[in-house]
């Protein structure tokens, strides 16, 4: 038992010390301002989140809030950005580990995670989320309330989804019309099989982003006759770039570049490159 | 930065998950000892028509990734077998039942190959003898080739038990929560990964730490059968 | 389900497989190494040595890769920049991929080879040395072709099973085979995705049935050095 112990406590050490001596920040680098040399702000990015962070067949990171990013970077004259693309897991672990500044890939809020990271005043995107139903059921299940209501069951989804959230809050918001929240992981099932369960009877509902639902009719997905009406979303989920503890200064300067790009429709013109429809809309309606 | 008290809560969380770790474990390695032992003789006496099959299973399994084999049992099993018979509803079926499926035939496949270098390594010679003393074939290997060969199999035995304990941590890819899964379940609510991969760590050392005591037990106790080949 | 995509996919995935095999490669060498060493420490009279080399293989059976690989990936290079003051290449992913690996297989590798060095009689040892062999050459040349043969299927089952356990670098954004099956499948939403797996499955099956065969072959050779 001894040994176990002292093994682990040996391995939490390695990770503690790597945190502690971490100095990947542009606060402790203050000397490259001095020589008017750019600093670099070495991020991680999704490599997996189709539409907003991911490497292409080409072997390419893009999306849309690699190109944000992008827009970004030109604004700060004094960084460069460097993006790594690893795993979800990778990229949170390696961001508390302090060894990225920021990670990318719509992350979205929560007050637990707003107490371990920093959030930035404003989002880089926004989703709206329907409900994945039956061609017979499209107009009836619309809310999540709806879904208890008819004792449906909900598609299993994987904690890191953005729409995992949204099923938690509901669940906090109506404890007493919870619904049932399976776990399963990000990479396992698709569109494809989703819809399959979901005409098949196996399941009845599936929390689904309108971006990722349309992005995934553009790729020919088969839907089994399933289908969200995209008019009566339920809620709308905002996405963040996430920073490191101890970045604030730093995160005062991105959200100062960000908010100008808000306002000259740089990232209205992004939002609807990707998306088919202004984000700016979206974010006041 | 690392918090203690959430590390704690995420023991807490992930340890709710060890029975489902390692009851498909045990369920594996049981099933592969079986198993495992018939696919051994059958691949070292080359019983006809069953020694390429036995070969190309163990091939196929112990080849292909495990994650590949998981999608394909989870989501197309049950659509091949309801499509051929309409009345059985496997969709309803728990998820466990699946992990059983892939981790016992993965834990067959390596089984087959340990058993099949161990028993072999016990020298024919020793058959013969016994046979020449008027044991039965069945006699022999109970009483001598077994036991010789159990102990040179242990080490890799201890190796396939844990690494099938650590392959469960690919539950969640079919919704099974085991450790791995509620870890990260938990962590992803507050994004706090670091915490969550190390209450994973404590757990599985702790556990490999009692299966590798067992195996080094079984090793101590088992040491006597050894002697007979040195003598 | 159609076969004409799955030989496109086939295709696809193809080119990635050297990504595997570098990994696999690479590991394999040094784990091999680094495994001698260790089975060497674990069969070595130095009771500190011994303890030393079966504390590190419990602690590695222990440990899931992928944490393995994320203290190596996260942990190793702001460690040595802060203790030796040396800046690890972060472009170079496949060498924090080879690390972990190699970290966790050596450990394996020596118990195999503790295995099969026991599984020889130790007589044969006494009957060498009395006969005016040395040390040495006694290990060469009676003791370690019939280890090799306790060992060689066990080895085959290693370089397959670190040809799918490559699959790990893609956590970190490595993308050998497996990696590549779930980017395609993430970008297409899951369309094709039996396609996908079973091309890569027959990618892994024929590279499985690709070592035993070599094994096989090997095994007969070294077969002439046992007893009868």
């Amino acid at each position: 038992m001894k040994k176990i112990i002292s093994a682990a406590a040996l391995l939490a050490t390695v990770l503690l010390t790597a945190t502690a001596c971490a100095n990947s920040g542009p606060d402790s680098s203050s000397q490259g301002q001095e020589t008017n040399e750019p600093t670099v702000i070495r991020f991680g990015a999704r490599q997996d989140y189709n539409g907003i962070s991911y490497i292409d067949d080409s072997g390419n990171l893009t999306g849309y809030d690699i190109e944000v990013m992008k827009a970004i970077d030109e604004k700060l004259e004094n960084y460069v950005f460097e993006y790594d693309a690893v795993g979800q897991e990778a990229l949170l672990t390696g961001l508390e580990a302090k060894q990225y500044v920021g990670a990318i890939g719509g992350f979205f809020w929560s007050e637990k995670r707003a107490e371990a990271y920093l959030f930035p005043q404003n989002n880089i995107g926004a989703s709206l989320a329907c409900l994945q139903v039956r061609q017979e059921d499209i107009g009836k299940l619309v809310t999540l309330e709806d879904l208890y209501e008819r004792g449906g069951k909900l598609v299993p989804i994987s904690p890191i989804s953005g729409t995992y959230g949204v099923v938690v809050d509901y669940n906090t918001a109506n404890p007493d019309k919870q619904i049932e929240l399976g776990t399963i992981e990000w990479n396992s099932v698709g569109t494809e099989q989703i819809s399959q369960w979901i005409h098949d009877g196996v399941y009845d509902a599936n929390v689904s982003l309108v971006n990722g639902w349309d992005l995934a009719q553009e790729q020919g997905v088969n839907t089994f006759d399933t289908g969200i009406d995209r008019d009566q979303p339920f809620t709308y989920i905002k996405s963040y770039t996430l920073f490191a503890k101890g970045q604030e200064a730093f995160v005062k300067e991105y959200d100062s570049a960000l908010k100008a790009l808000l306002d000259d429709g740089t990232i209205s013109e992004i939002y609807k490159r990707y998306n088919g429809f202004d984000f700016l809309t979206l974010q006041q309606s | 930065m690392f918090s203690f008290s959430f590390l704690l809560a995420c023991l807490a969380e992930a340890a709710r998950g060890i029975p489902y770790t390692l009851l498909i474990t045990v369920v594996s390695i049981s099933v592969a000892l079986v198993v495992g032992c018939g696919f051994a003789l059958i691949r070292i006496h080359k019983i006809p028509a069953l020694n390429p099959l036995v070969i190309l299973f163990v091939s196929l399994i112990r080849g292909t990734p495990v994650i590949a084999q998981l999608f394909l049992v989870f989501f197309c099993l049950p659509m091949m077998v309801m499509a051929t018979f309409p009345d059985v509803n496997l969709y309803s079926v728990n998820p466990l039942f699946f992990a059983f499926i892939v981790f016992s035939l993965n834990a067959t496949s390596s089984m087959t190959e340990i058993l099949r270098s161990a028993l072999s390594s016990v020298e024919k010679g020793q058959m013969e003898a016994s046979q020449s003393i008027g044991m039965t074939n069945f006699q022999a290997y109970r009483r001598i080739i077994v036991p010789q060969a159990a102990v040179t199999a242990l080490p890799a035995l201890c190796n396939l038990t844990t690494g099938i304990l650590k392959m469960t941590s690919l539950g969640m890819q079919i919704s099974v929560l085991e450790i791995t899964g509620r870890a990260k379940t938990l962590a992803s609510e507050s994004y706090r990964y670091l915490e969550g991969f190390v209450a994973c760590l404590i757990i599985y050392l702790i556990l490999n730490f009692v299966i590798e005591k067992f195996f080094r037990f079984a090793e101590i106790r088992m040491k006597h059968y050894k002697a007979l080949t040195i003598e | 389900m159609s076969i004409e995509k799955t030989l496109y996919y086939l295709g696809l995935l193809l080119p990635n497989i050297l990504i595997s095999l570098k990994i696999m490669g690479y590991t394999f060498l040094f784990g091999i190494f680094f495994g001698a060493v260790l089975a060497a420490g674990k069969l070595s009279r130095h009771k500190i040595l011994r303890q030393l080399a079966y504390r590190y293989t419990s602690l590695m059976r222990g440990v899931p890769t992928i944490i393995l690989l994320f203290i190596v990936y996260y942990g190793l290079p702001a460690l040595l920049r802060a203790v030796v003051g040396i800046e690890l290449d972060a472009q170079n992913k496949l060498l924090y991929i080879i690390v972990t690996l190699v970290l966790f297989s050596s450990s394996q590798i020596s118990e195999l080879i503790r295995a099969a060095y026991e599984a020889v009689p130790k007589g044969q040892m006494e009957a060498a040395l009395s006969i005016g062999e040395t040390q040495l050459t006694a290990i060469r040349r009676i003791i370690l072709p019939q280890a090799a043969l306790v060992i060689l299927p066990n080895l085959a089952d290693m370089i397959v099973s670190l040809m799918k356990e490559a699959a790990l670098a893609f956590v970190i954004g490595v993308v050998d085979i497996l990696g590549r099956i779930n980017l395609l499948k993430l970008n297409a939403y899951g369309k094709n995705v039996v396609e996908m797996y079973i091309a890569g499955t027959l990618i892994f099956w024929c590279f499985s049935l690709l070592t035993q065969l070599v094994c096989s072959l090997l095994e007969r050779r070294l077969s002439r050095h046992k007893l009868a």
